[in-house]
């Protein structure tokens, strides 16, 4: 059933970063509109999941097919589609420093979908409106606080409207009310927008927050040894390990 | 009973310094220790190590040794090494370690940095067969024939106006390795000429041919070191700004971001830049070639007396053919890609921390200036045998 609603799937996946193995044959289905936690320990390969998902590095096997379209067997033209339907939220934000934070929303905009300057900037203040950034558009990245440059990140990985937003540990840096307020957009997001994410986290209080579903790593085995939503896995004895990592959070 | 302080400060009386006893009874042992065991207590570890070899080797049957603490002991971190390394020498020697009666801070402290290490994770390393190791090998090699390509790529791009550049950006960099070098630049330059014309004027007056300095100085400067210098200055200013540049914006995912949004690091990072060197470069050289003639005048005309429509008209006698300032230009411009391309190919291969990110603007100077001495002989060497000199 859930093969037919599945907007993202990913099989039997083995990534490597040069001579280290990092995860093997990982596998798990994402439904459209729905939140997935991806969850381990530190070095355990979330990141490196995330990475090869959006496009940045080549598994050494294995499929992510993304609206059935394998993303790495994909042409370029076809590839590039798929890209377009994401979105990604960085670590520390990733903002382009040279840029105001407006310009850097409006960017992807101007060179994507051939709007004019003022229209790409309109778009771009609503974008910034959206994650209570209005007026700090012509602030520059250093000149704003952690949890503002999170909140511009999201909004310009949101400049493209995309289908899926990928992010990476939305939380660290952030004190608990702005992870707070991050969560809750991100409920927002995805009840209104009917926006799919994919959030690689291990912030205990966000997870129990916003995952529909959930998946955990086991940096030992490499391997993905649990999935679930993460009240059910804390309550599954026959996953010990899963249990212990969430139960710090309840 | 007594009690122990780990901040320091007995409970009875004034500690001693860190002491050692020891009681025999048949086969095991009881370590007594006392006094201030703090890393900046006078005792150094050298006179206990000696005190506690000097037991060993005198005891040699002992097999179990417990520690103990007895009167006010004042301890830090000084204590655990001393415990963990004999704890360590005695699991070799297969004498058990009886940690019960210290103070439970000592003996969590103990646990927690015997279990610590059992808990890393180190990475799984791959064993490479013959054929993955040549290929990464090939990959590092062709790593910088890759970057070239696709820089070629990227031009023909905007060459043909297929590019995203955005031509603020070219501005923006031609303002920061143009017009903000020049004051290092002037100084340069204006130096060089005024050595080569000291150093020339020793030399031709022995001949009675000091008038020929302006010469000297206007074909030394124009052919060589006019770009030579800029290239140079260049190298250490602007390769290596470019290369940290972008490196930080590698370390902080704004190379990853914009290889998201389908926008090109190549011709959104690096094309204005090398596009900027390219343009700014000759210019700066050509300023150079004037700064450095000035610096020869000023000795030519304070120094050695001439007059300076004398040291003038020499100059331009000398500077009749324009192919003489053309060729340093020429060199200028291979000279300004070169930075351009090294800066941006160490910042766009730099490591994941702010070390390999040092690394990447050292590797920048030292390379861009062996590249550009390189390509300074090879150009010598083509004019030469074009006749072009």
């Amino acid at each position: 059933m859930s093969e037919v609603t599945s907007l993202i799937k990913v099989r039997n996946l083995d990534l490597e970063y040069d001579e280290y193995r990092v995860l093997q044959d990982v596998g798990f289905d994402l439904e459209k509109g729905k939140c997935l936690v991806v969850m381990g320990g530190s070095g355990c390969g979330k990141s490196t999941l995330l990475k090869s998902m959006i496009g940045l590095l080549r598994p050494t096997n294995g499929r992510i097919e993304v609206d059935g379209i394998s993303l790495w067997d994909a042409n370029y033209r076809d590839r590039k589609k798929i890209l377009r339907k994401f979105g990604v939220l960085f670590q520390g934000g990733a903002l382009w420093s040279s840029m105001s934070i407006l310009e850097n929303v409006s960017l992807p905009l101007k060179l994507h979908s051939g709007l004019s300057e003022a229209d790409s900037e309109k778009i771009g203040r609503y974008k910034l409106n959206l994650v209570g950034l209005a007026g700090f558009e012509n602030f520059f990245p250093a000149e704003l606080s952690g949890g503002m440059r999170k909140r511009a990140g999201l909004a310009r990985a949101m400049a493209l409207d995309p289908e899926v937003l990928f992010f990476d540990e939305p939380s660290a840096g952030l004190d608990p009310l702005n992870s707070r307020l991050l969560d809750d957009l991100i409920n927002e997001l995805k009840e209104n927008l009917g926006i799919t994410f994919i959030v690689v986290s291990h912030e205990l209080a966000s997870i129990f927050e916003i995952a529909d579903d959930s998946i955990f790593l086991d940096s030992r085995s490499k391997r993905l040894i649990a999935q679930g939503k993460p009240m059910d896995l804390l309550q599954d004895d026959s996953q010990p390990k899963v249990q212990e990592f969430l139960r710090r959070g309840t | 009973m007594n009690k122990s302080n780990p901040n320091g400060g007995s409970m009875q009386g004034e500690p001693t310094d860190a002491n050692l006893d020891f009681i025999r009874d048949g086969n095991s042992a009881c370590c007594h220790l006392s006094g201030v065991w703090k890393l900046s207590s006078l005792k150094t570890d050298l006179v206990l190590e000696k005190q506690w070899k000097s037991f060993l080797t005198s005891c040699p049957e002992i097999q179990e040794i417990s520690f103990h603490w007895v009167g006010p002991l004042v301890w830090d971190s000084r204590l655990i090494v001393f415990l963990l390394s004999r704890k360590k020498q005695m699991d070799d020697m297969g004498i058990r370690f009886i940690e019960k009666d210290l103070p439970v801070s000592v003996r969590r402290l103990l646990s927690l940095s015997l279990k610590k290490s059992s808990k890393i994770n180190l990475p799984e390393r791959k064993n490479l067969t013959f054929i993955e190791l040549f290929d990464l090998i090939i990959d590092k090699v062709l790593l910088p024939l890759n970057f070239w390509g696709a820089w070629l790529i990227a031009t023909v791009r905007l060459v043909t106006c297929k590019s995203n550049l955005r031509i603020q950006d070219v501005v923006l960099a031609c303002r920061n390795c143009g017009a903000a070098a020049l004051p290092i630049i002037t100084l340069i330059s204006f130096l060089t000429g005024l050595t080569l014309a000291f150093v020339g004027s020793v030399q031709l007056e022995k001949f009675n041919a000091k008038i020929y300095v302006a010469d000297l100085v206007c074909l030394a400067m124009v052919r060589e070191m006019g770009s030579l210098m800029v290239g140079i200055v260049m190298a250490g200013r602007t390769g290596a700004a470019f290369a940290a540049e972008i490196g930080n914006m590698k370390l902080n995912e704004e190379i990853d971001a914009l290889r998201i949004f389908g926008i090109e690091p190549m011709e959104f990072l690096v094309l204005p830049r090398t596009l900027a060197l390219v343009i700014m470069t000759p210019l700066l050289t050509l300023y150079a070639d004037f700064v450095g003639i000035m610096g020869g005048l000023c000795v030519g005309v304070q120094v050695m007396d001439f007059s300076v429509i004398h040291y003038v008209e020499q100059t331009q006698s000398a500077l009749q053919n324009m192919w003489e300032v053309f060729s340093g230009l020429l060199k200028s411009l291979a000279f300004g890609l070169i930075i351009g391309l090294v800066g941006c190919f160490k910042g766009m291969h730099t490591g994941k921390d702010s070390a390999a990110l040092g690394k990447s603007v050292t590797s920048t100077v030292v390379l861009a200036i062996t590249c550009i001495v390189i390509a300074d002989a090879v150009f010598e060497i083509l004019y030469s045998i074009l006749d072009l000199r």
